[in-house]
């Protein structure tokens, strides 16, 4: 039986999805061939190590070949991976991109110094002595070289892997964090793979080899194999086979625990040709200050690994071996930079780029703790996506207003029985703590359709999007949602909990659903078992009907959470996944605006309150037209909450109404682009600065670090897209003539494509700065950053008119001696503003 | 004196008009007249007419870039400063002019 289908992940076959589908392989006696057509490869699905060497890409057409006694079952269970299992593995998996820093974008300062080059993977700054690991090599050949018999180095190999595979076990038991799992599993099923042993035994018994020597030469041609794959992902695979060898070939040498020296004594500057994640992890992450690796990784497990402990990471760095031992090193891992005993100014630059870093977390944390609002004082709460603890904590620290949506399916994807209650509350009490007294919003699961999960065999179907998914099913597998209602009731008796329901299209459904949760809660009762019995009952908005039906779903519910991902499609008739018609989508159509429109009207009008949880709501574009319609709250992907908490406060609501009205005439998602296009670019709708672009007293020495300070800030603000960029076309500006005046006040300034937003950024100094040779120094600097084609005009004559009155004393002593941020602000804007509108 | 002047900078953003404030303020603390053409980013402002630069005394050009149409100021007297200097000494330009 033949099996076709279209390879459908991006990456390519790489050792996740393989090693799922080998799992998968492995359950069935029968055989399983993987045959790729696109490249006249196969392999034996049994074998993650076969299956990567096929070199799959995106696109690939391929067939599972079924043969064997229990060919019928293994067909629809392979059928069922492939349609629905497989095109999600990479989901929400490559939320970092890896950071390949160009080397134009070096700061002045630090051109002209000495240097080594490689690729900033993991961003950071780290600083401290060189510490090389395992400088000497590693053993490849077995000490004296011969073969005692085939049969005893069979033997010896097989106990070497069984030996690996027990420190993998015991790195896992040791509590390796979920990206670290993910790892040690993929290098345990290379170690295991069984056509890896196979060829090695082959190669012991009939080529006479040693072990080590067979073991060698199998690992060598999977890895050229991969070197060969189109896609660099793909490509850098090579470097996990490589690593499980390497394990392996230690484990032959009888080399006990980890196979590299000792972890450094102080915090250090590690250094290594090539670390695997094992390695990394056994280093100890407390020591390492900085990781420089020599093989040019970007997307292997230890950069991903590196990345999720924080440590700062530049691999491809050539000449990394001749590094001194124990002299200082300063790595740059935000640009790809590495210095050995630093200049003096180099010294500098640091020590002002650690200042700039730490004091821009501090302001992270400073504006975490101000609730969403905008500059005319309008509330927008802004609240997380989690599916995890963890996700809760990042979206506290980052500023969360609450949890706007947890998805509840996610956190139990991996799992082979569906959740019972005790594993439930666990979770949500877990949660619950995390949000340090936030709202939560626990959304039960939406699960079947696109969102397929193992714990709940459903048959394929035909159109899973309009199929049988979410609250649909609920009634069929009561058990498992009442577990699920139950913990979140008891889970409500410890904290501002609220439950929530996806893919509602009808009241009567919302009817049937409270019922049920009215039976939880009188069992809980009558059980004697703590918990909340009034929890507030939401649904999600994401269906047509249920747009339409807002009046009588009012009278049902006590809240709504409008998920535009899914109402875009239904809305359009398109689905989202599908290339040709993705344009229908659109998060801008009117059509969605105005569903968004009447599900606020409705709701607001009896009392309701309506957050939005889609994509859209995490777009810095669309925060004006949401700002406008109306909504509650916003919930979006933890990391994004200070870029858009600071863009909501620079802009005013009262501008934005008018804005959304004009939207909602609109005939089509380019009108509403365009709209939105020329909002932006009027003065009053973004302010052209606000208090979080002024600093009172800046610690800076140097005209370069104040620079970096103010655009640090403009930063902040998603102002700016390049530090770096900016900072040159200001310092190219001030090659033609010095901006700083008599007077102690410098304006420098520049127009760049790297600049989104006209802004004006103030700092005064604590004790003058000299501004460049031969000047007298500065208190007061005006950053003005433009973009390059601005057709802003009036933005232009607020700052023409600044600059004129900048030229009176008692404008500049006014600046000098305000005593607040805001007051700054408003003599910069009102001033200047209301002066714009004088003729002169 | 009656005295028109054309001020412009690199970038069009904040000298041109720094330059313009300045030459502006001091010529009346001088008790001169004086008009001052803007040629920064939004374009030229307050356009000195033929008549402007007919009936002017002298002309100062206070510019970091070349002006625009300069065929307009032929056979007028024309001081040309780097702009800056109008900025910082607005005063020793006027002197300049004086001599």
């Amino acid at each position: 039986m033949d099996l076709t289908f279209t390879f459908p992940l991006p990456a390519g076959l790489h050792a996740r999805p393989a090693s799922m589908l080998q799992k998968e392989a492995a359950r069935f006696v029968c055989s399983v061939t993987f045959v790729n057509h696109s490249r006249n490869s196969s392999a034996d699905a049994r074998s993650t190590l076969a299956l990567l060497s096929t070199l799959t890409a995106n696109g690939d057409e391929c067939i599972l070949r079924i043969e064997g006694e229990d060919g019928q079952s293994a067909y629809a269970a392979l059928k069922e991976f492939v349609e629905r299992v497989l095109p999600h593995a990479d989901d929400g998996t490559q939320a970092v991109p890896p950071i390949v820093a160009s080397e134009a974008a070096r700061p002045r300062a630090l051109k002209g110094a000495a240097a080594l080059r490689g690729t900033a993977v993991s961003p950071g700054i780290g600083v401290g002595p060189a510490f090389h690991i395992g400088g000497a090599s590693r053993p490849r050949k077995k000490q004296d070289g011969t073969v005692v018999s085939p049969s005893e180095e069979v033997q010896r190999f097989d106990r070497a892997v069984e030996k690996v595979q027990a420190e993998i076990a015991e790195l896992l038991r040791a509590g390796a964090s979920k990206t670290s799992s993910a790892i040690l599993q993929v290098h345990r099923s290379i170690a295991t793979d069984p056509m890896l042993s196979e060829r090695v035994k082959a190669g012991i018994t009939a080529g006479k080899q040693s072990a080590e020597d067979a073991l060698a030469s199998v690992s060598g041609d999977y890895a050229q194999t991969l070197n060969g794959a189109d896609s660099p992902y793909l490509r850098e695979r090579a470097f996990d086979v490589q690593d499980v060898a390497e394990r392996i070939l230690c484990a032959l040498s009888g080399a006990t625990g980890e196979p590299r020296s000792a972890s450094p004594a102080e915090l250090s500057v590690c250094i290594a040709e090539r670390l695997s994640a094992q390695e990394l992890l056994a280093l100890g992450k407390e020591r390492i200050a900085a990781l420089i690796l020599q093989r040019g990784e970007t997307t292997s497990h230890v950069v991903i690994l590196a990345r999720a402990l924080g440590i700062p990471c530049v691999s491809g760095v050539r000449g990394a071996e001749r590094l001194l031992a124990g002299h200082p090193l300063i790595v740059d891992a935000y640009r790809g930079i590495i210095f050995q005993d630093p200049t003096k100014e180099v010294e500098r630059f640091y020590k002002g780029e650690q200042r700039i870093r730490a004091e821009q977390s501090e302001r992270m944390v400073r504006d975490a703790a101000r609730p969403g609002t905008s500059r005319d004082g309008a509330r927008l709460e802004i609240g997380a996506n989690c599916a995890s603890p963890e996700e809760v904590r990042t979206a506290v620290k980052n500023g969360a207003e609450g949890v706007g949506v947890f998805r509840t399916e996610l956190a139990f994807a991996d799992r082979e029985n569906p959740p019972t209650e005790e594993e439930h509350l666990k979770l949500y009490l877990e949660v619950v703590e995390a949000a340090e007294g936030r709202p939560i919003i626990f959304r039960t699961f939406d699960v079947g359709g696109d969102k397929p999960v193992r714990w709940l065999p459903l048959p394929a179907e035909e159109n899973p999007f309009l199929g049988y998914r979410a609250v649909r099913m609920y009634e069929e597998y009561g058990s498992v949602i009442d577990a699920q209602i139950r913990a979140i009731l008891r889970a409500a008796a410890r904290g501002p909990v609220q439950i929530m329901f996806p893919m509602v299209a009808s009241p009567a459904e919302v009817h049937q659903l409270r019922e049920r949760v009215q039976r939880c809660q009188v069992a809980l009762a009558r059980e004697g078992i703590n918990h909340r019995p009034d929890v507030p009952v939401g649904i999600m908005v994401e269906i047509p009907s249920a747009v339409m039906l807002m009046d009588h779903l009012c009278d049902a519910v006590d809240f709504f959470s409008v998920g535009s991902n899914d109402l875009a499609q239904y809305l359009a008739a398109a689905d989202r996944g599908n290339e040709k018609v993705r344009h229908l989508c659109s998060g801008i159509q009117p059509a969605l605006l105005r569903s968004f429109q009447h599900v606020l009207e409705e709701a607001h009008k009896r009392g309701k309150w309506v957050g939005l949880c889609g994509e859209l709501a995490g777009e810095e574009r669309a925060l004006p037209l949401l700002l406008g319609l109306g909504f509650d709250e916003l919930s979006v992907g933890p990391r994004g909450i200070p870029r858009l908490k600071a863009w909501l406060r620079s802009m005013n609501k009262s501008e934005c109404i008018p804005l959304a009205r004009a939207a909602l005439q609109a005939p089509s998602a380019s009108d509403v682009e365009r709209i939105l296009q020329e909002f932006v670019s009027q003065p009053g709708a973004v302010e052209l600065t606000e208090s979080n672009l002024v600093v009172l007293a800046s610690k800076a020495t140097t005209k370069d670090e104040l620079l970096r300070e103010l655009l640090s800030m403009l930063d902040d603000g998603g102002r700016i897209d390049s530090v770096d960029d900016v900072l040159e076309a200001v310092l190219q500006r001030e090659d033609t003539f010095s901006t700083a005046m008599e007077h102690g006040m410098a304006l420098p300034h520049c127009k760049s494509a790297h600049v989104l937003v006209p802004s004006i950024a103030v700092a005064r100094l604590s004790t003058t700065c000299q501004w460049s040779d031969g000047e007298a120094g500065v208190r007061l600097v005006l950053l003005i950053t433009i973009p390059e084609r601005s057709a802003a005009s009036a933005h232009l004559k607020i700052i023409a008119t600044l600059a004129r009155r900048l030229m009176h004393e008692e404008f500049r002593e006014a600046l000098l001696q305000a005593s607040t941020r805001e007051t700054v602000v408003e003599l910069i804007l009102r001033e200047a503003g209301s002066h714009a509108a004088l003729p002169h | 004196m009656k005295i028109v002047a054309v001020t412009s900078c690199p970038t069009g953003i904040a000298h041109t008009y720094m330059a313009a404030e300045q030459l502006e303020k001091t010529a009346k603390r001088l008790g001169h007249t004086i008009k001052v053409e803007t040629q920064g980013s939004m374009g030229i402002e307050n356009e000195l007419s033929d008549e402007d630069i007919r009936s002017a005394d002298a002309v100062i050009f206070a510019a970091g870039i070349p002006v625009r149409n300069p065929e307009r100021f032929a056979g007028s007297r024309i001081l040309e400063v780097p702009v800056q200097d109008a900025i910082k000494n607005p005063a020793s330009v006027f002197e300049r002019l004086a001599r």
